[in-house]
């Protein structure tokens, strides 16, 4: 309780709401992402006392991933990698007019899952610490695995091109120098392929600049408002919603803070699969990217509560969930701070302040939140064709500024044609994200667990983790045929 | 004439051809450690090549089940780009090989405003409308990302 009362001090509270605001501002612009928004903020935080510096990080780091869901309901274009699966359902929700809703849906589902994560941080992170260690190559393998699978569960229409689209995801993943043997490959003798296809403008160019195409191509609407509804934030039919979705949030909450408690995996692949396993789970799978409300809430809760997720190992271990923690980790250890199991018997009033900040954060994050929505939303009442050329300004230089290049910008153009070309033709964009995203921490596992077997493949299943996930897999393709063919046996038996 | 083709054959056939591709760019490929090959470079794109192979032939087949001979919805993308909208896509593909080609070159000051101002322009936003979003942009993007990122924007020869 002493540790709770005393982050609010005003030499604590107001750079922690000033960092929040810029986490707001940040996160909505395509190609800034939460990872470079904290990166911005560190610099500044030396000066101040620990916990002063940590609350402004973590509260920049919630509301920057919230924010990236707004241009994402709104435009189609995601603000940072964590809104790329808030994409699918937000976007179609505001093509039929309940873009206010699924907004404010978001918002208040970004602070549940938030709060959800970071309470399953104070209670059970030396334990779910322990298990994530536990994980060695074989259950990475296993687990990318099983990520990719949620294309199958993702895609809308046919399960072959969205097959298809994971694998190209997966074979452009593998395009730069090969990480296990430094052999470039798919390079042609050009420097910048060698650091690989970046994920960021590809997905800057499949969904914000082809959906520019798409607009552009349809010439219709261009000197309307490119939000044409009135955005009225109604906490009392979110709430009617949320009632009725209990199980959701809290299963897309622990779903993501899991995941973002594996290193390696963050709040991008979080939201990717709770979204998947929202739709496998749900009474109406059908309705999952035609702008139904569970789609929303499934990745929006899953990827703040990742961010929960990211620090158990960080805090307990020392070892970085992602790259918002590892940037972390670096400033606590300027602060003269040594993360691991022993902070919780040196530091543990700090880390009670760190909790503590982590639940205040999602109260800021509401207020604050639905004043972003409010400016983002007279920002994009611009009309239509002012926003077009926005967007794609603002993603030519976010792209750009990602990595000082202009071969990113040419990322973005050649996805963009990529993206137009392969809606009009029905195959599915996000399991190529997908497998972007997935493919090289599939090969690596893969390729380092064959070596230590010397090729045997065995032990990928004989392990109890590695198992059980070979099992859960199994489970998700086999339960739906299974499931039918009893419905058809029992039907019989009936009629009978 | 009647087309024997339709959107599934012509996906199917487009996977076949880029699993070729991988295949035959990964033929010189090292081996891996102990000359064992599932530990080289090859390993990985060869197995995705064969399973895009794989279900390209299997799209391919679904295509002919389908048995809709002709360009369908290939066809239909083209039919669709009437004449101002293909010359839009085209003008904005040129526009974005403008700015790549031509920023380190300029500025990022003045390709940017020319980029802005000739989407605009050929969007439809009126001359003075134009003149001052462009600006706005330019200022707006300028200040987050040179000043607050720090991020090192082209400087071109005259800025």
């Amino acid at each position: 309780m002493e540790a709770f009362l005393s982050i609010f001090q005003i030499d604590i509270i107001i750079p922690w709401i000033l960092a929040m605001g810029l986490g707001i501002f940040v996160g909505g612009i395509p190609g800034l992402t939460a990872t470079m928004a904290v990166a911005l903020i560190v610099p500044l935080t030396f000066h101040m006392q620990p916990i002063a510096g940590l609350a402004m990080i973590i509260g920049v780091s919630f509301t920057s991933i919230f924010a990236g869901d707004i241009p994402a309901t709104f435009l189609r274009v995601p603000g940072t990698p964590a809104s790329g699966a808030a994409v699918l359902d937000g976007f179609q929700m505001t093509k039929q007019g309940k873009g206010s809703l699924a907004v404010a849906l978001d918002l208040v589902c970004s602070a549940i899952g938030g709060l959800i994560g970071i309470l399953i941080l104070i209670f059970i992170s030396p334990a779910l610490a322990n298990f994530a260690l536990k994980f060695t190559h074989f259950e990475y393998f296993w687990l990318g695995i099983l990520g990719l699978s949620m294309s199958a569960i993702i895609s809308k229409g046919s399960r072959i091109k969205g097959i298809i689209s994971m694998v190209v995801g997966v074979l452009i993943s593998t395009i730069g120098i090969d990480i296990t043997t430094g052999y470039p490959r798919f390079t042609f003798s050009n420097t910048e392929l060698m650091a690989g296809i970046g994920f960021i403008p590809v997905m800057i160019g499949l969904f914000g600049i082809s959906e520019v195409f798409r607009s552009i191509h349809l010439m219709q609407d261009l000197k309307t408002s490119a939000l044409t509804e009135e955005i009225k934030v109604s906490f009392k039919s979110v709430a009617t919603i949320l009632n009725r979705n209990k199980r959701l949030i809290l299963q897309s909450s622990v779903v993501g803070n899991l995941i973002g408690a594996l290193p390696g995996a963050g709040a991008d692949i979080a939201a990717w699969v709770a979204y998947g396993v929202a739709k496998r789970t749900s009474k109406n799978p059908d309705s999952f990217g035609t702008g139904c409300e569970e789609g929303v809430i499934a990745p929006t809760s899953a990827n703040n509560a990742a961010l929960g997720g990211s620090w158990i190992p960080a805090l307990v271990f020392g070892i970085p969930g992602d790259t918002i923690t590892a940037i972390v980790l670096g400033a606590m250890m300027m602060y003269g701070l040594r993360p691991g199991p022993l902070i919780f018997e040196g530091e543990r009033f700090l880390v009670n302040q760190i909790f503590s900040v982590g639940l205040v954060s999602q109260v800021f994050l509401v207020i604050l939140g639905y004043l972003g929505i409010k400016a983002y939303t007279r920002i994009f009442q611009f009309s239509r064709n002012v926003v077009l050329a926005g967007i794609m300004i603002f993603s030519i230089v976010g792209a750009y500024a990602m990595r000082n290049s202009l071969f990113d910008v040419v990322i973005v153009l050649i996805f963009g044609l990529m993206g137009f070309v392969m809606e009009k033709v029905d195959i599915p964009l996000p399991p190529l994200i997908l497998g972007l995203i997935l493919g090289p921490m599939i090969e690596e596992n893969l390729r380092i667990g064959l070596v230590k077997t010397s090729g045997d493949f065995m032990p990928f299943l004989s392990r109890p983790i590695s198992l059980s996930l070979f099992i859960i897999l199994i489970v998700l393709f086999a339960y739906e045929p299974i499931r039918d063919a009893l419905m058809i046996v029992l039907k019989k038996k009936r009629t009978e | 004439m009647k087309h024997t083709f339709n959107q599934e054959h012509i996906i199917g056939m487009f996977c076949v051809a880029l699993g070729g591709l991988v295949l035959f760019l990964t033929r010189n490929f090292p081996a891996g450690q102990g000359n064992v090959q599932i530990s080289g470079p090859a390993f990985f794109p060869n197995v995705l090549a064969i399973v895009l192979i794989i279900v390209g032939i299997f799209e391919g087949l679904t295509g002919s089940i389908r048995d809709e001979g002709d360009f369908a919805s290939i066809g239909a993308i083209w039919r669709g780009m009437k004449k101002p909208e293909f010359i839009n896509i085209l003008l904005l593909v040129a526009l974005f090989l403008f700015y790549i080609f031509f920023v380190e070159l300029l500025g990022f000051i003045i390709t940017t405003f020319i980029f802005l101002f000739i989407v605009m322009w050929r969007l439809g936003v009126p001359l003075i409308k134009n003149i001052l979003y462009s600006a706005i942009f330019l200022v707006v993007i300028f200040l987050i990302f040179g000043k607050l990122f720090t991020v090192s924007l082209p400087s071109g020869i005259l800025f």
